[in-house]
């Protein structure tokens, strides 16, 4: 087996590599011969950052569209833990779903836009349409495999211990499940940021990918760089926190459940 | 062996075909079996020999093809609280900690104090009333079985059956457990029925032991055990305990395999 690197010098090349880029692409934004609204500068790029969080467009076009994922979010995974749930645990209602769920799971999302227009016009429904839309069976079958796994043996205790269907579901099914529903949660939240940017460019009045379909018109490149970037930095923070949220509820499922 | 004791468990007849009602694999023929009460009895046998599968039949995992269970004289078709299990694999919650997962068997049957109290009383008796507080993960393999036996004791089966409980673990431990369980047997008085495939296990447990042979299972042999109990490790040694075992092996040699 290779040897890991000490978490010091893993940092010092990981922040290294970031940096050689950024040099990289400041050298050949200032000194290449590229148009700035083809490739800005760092320099620009974080001067129109500031300048919308300044003026506050940043701040509102993030909580547009925050509240917008955090809603077509919700919707997605209260619908699917049941219906996951349920074809986890049943071998029939599994028959029944997993194949037409598996078929629209391989359809592209971004096909189902035209229709998201058609059934929910372009208002704030439409984009938790599409969300939905682009995480609700992936996630159906992800919860689904997180219940399915639960050993056998486990099962059998709750019966030699006289438990009814429902209390093996909730005694020992779930808690069993919980550690992998809360990584496809943490998953999809990710895929949802995807969905609502593509919905957001189409049609929104608001939010960060309206607000990039404007700066696009306007060829305001380096404030859509900023905010491809500010959306990346969301999406990690919230995978981070997500991350750390779930090692501390689920410590017991670190390295190996049994 | 005590004549007067009532019978406890009684398999009468239990047959098992896998598959097709005709062409199945046929992993028990007319089996039949009782065990009187407070009497440990010990199944061995060579894997594959359906010893198991009659451990899953009377705890109500797995239907019969036909014949009858009998706990106390009343038919069981299912699995239920008058009989535990001890499974060979571990099989506590990993999300709980020692003393919840005793405290599991107990859900529903008694409020929370009373619980923690019969949770402490069984992890005492199996010698990790210093661990209520550690996960599984955090225990031995022996550890864990030995919290998966106070689990089953915890709730008062009649019957305890025990599926190859130390198959898991190394013989140094697998010995103490075997100590450990006698004396638990010795002072609670338990009707036991032990799967293994370990010839010396049956020997050094068991009041009985019956020596299955495979395809289709069958009683091949059965023997008493006479040794003087209680018994330490100390009588592995004695004549008396290996001539039982000669006895028990030679029987498992005739049957070729």
């Amino acid at each position: 087996m290779l040897r890991d690197l000490s978490a010091l010098k893993e940092n010092v090349v990981s922040l290294a590599s970031f940096v050689v880029i950024i040099v990289i692409w400041w050298v050949v934004a200032t000194f290449g011969s590229i148009p700035a609204f083809i490739l800005p500068s760092p320099v620009a790029v974080v001067s129109a950052t500031l300048e919308r969080a300044v003026d506050g467009l940043l701040w509102s076009d993030s909580l547009a569209s925050a509240s917008r994922v955090l809603i077509g979010f919700l919707i997605a995974a209260a619908t699917a833990l049941p219906l996951g749930i349920l074809m986890g645990a049943s071998p029939l209602a599994r028959a029944a779903a997993e194949p037409l769920i598996g078929f629209i799971r391989y359809m592209p999302v971004s096909a189902f836009l035209p229709l998201t227009l058609i059934w929910a016009g372009i208002e704030e429904a439409q984009k938790w349409l599409l969300i939905w839309i682009g995480t609700f069976f992936s996630q159906t079958m992800m919860f689904m495999d997180a219940v399915k796994r639960v050993p056998v043996d486990l099962l059998n205790v709750g019966h030699t211990l006289g438990f009814s269907k429902a209390k093996i579901l909730r005694r020992i099914i779930l808690p069993w499940a919980m550690p992998g529903i809360w990584d496809a949660l943490r998953i999809t939240l990710a895929w949802s940021w995807s969905w609502l940017i593509l919905a957001e460019l189409v049609a929104a009045g608001m939010g960060l990918g309206y607000r990039m379909s404007v700066d696009q018109r306007y060829l305001r490149t380096a404030e859509i760089f900023s905010a491809v970037i500010f959306i990346g930095l969301i999406g990690l923070a919230s995978d981070q926190m997500m991350k750390f949220a779930g090692r501390k509820l689920f410590s017991w499922a670190e390295g190996g459940k049994l | 062996m005590n004549a007067a004791q009532p019978v406890k468990l009684v398999l009468d007849r239990v047959t098992k075909r896998f598959g097709d009602a005709t062409t199945g694999l046929l992993a028990l023929d007319k089996f039949d079996l009782s065990i009187d009460e407070n009497s440990f009895v010990a199944l061995v046998g060579p894997s594959g020999c359906g010893k198991s599968t009659a451990l899953n039949i009377v705890a109500g995992l797995e239907q019969a093809s036909s014949g009858i269970i009998m706990v106390d004289g009343r038919e069981v078709t299912g699995p239920g609280r008058d009989r535990g299990v001890v499974f060979q694999s571990y099989t506590l919650m990993p999300w709980l900690t020692v003393a919840e997962n005793v405290e599991f068997a107990l859900i529903d049957e008694f409020d929370k104090a009373r619980r923690r109290v019969i949770a402490l009383e069984h992890l005492q008796l199996v010698g990790l009333g210093d661990f209520a507080g550690h996960y599984p993960s955090q225990l031995s393999g022996g550890m864990r079985q030995r919290v998966a036996i106070a689990r089953s004791l915890s709730y008062r089966p009649k019957v305890l059956l025990m599926d190859e409980p130390f198959g898991a673990l190394d013989a140094m431990t697998r010995y103490q457990m075997q100590e450990l369980l006698l004396r638990i047997w010795d002072e609670h008085k338990l009707t036991v029925l032990f799967i293994t495939h370990d010839i010396e296990e049956a020997v050094f447990l068991a009041d009985r032991a019956i020596l299955m042979s495979a395809r289709p299972g069958r009683i091949k042999l059965e023997i008493a055990i006479d040794l003087p109990r209680p018994r330490g490790n100390e009588i592995r040694t004695s004549e008396h305990f290996q001539r039982l075992k000669r006895e028990l092996l030679s029987a498992v040699n005739a049957a070729g395999h």
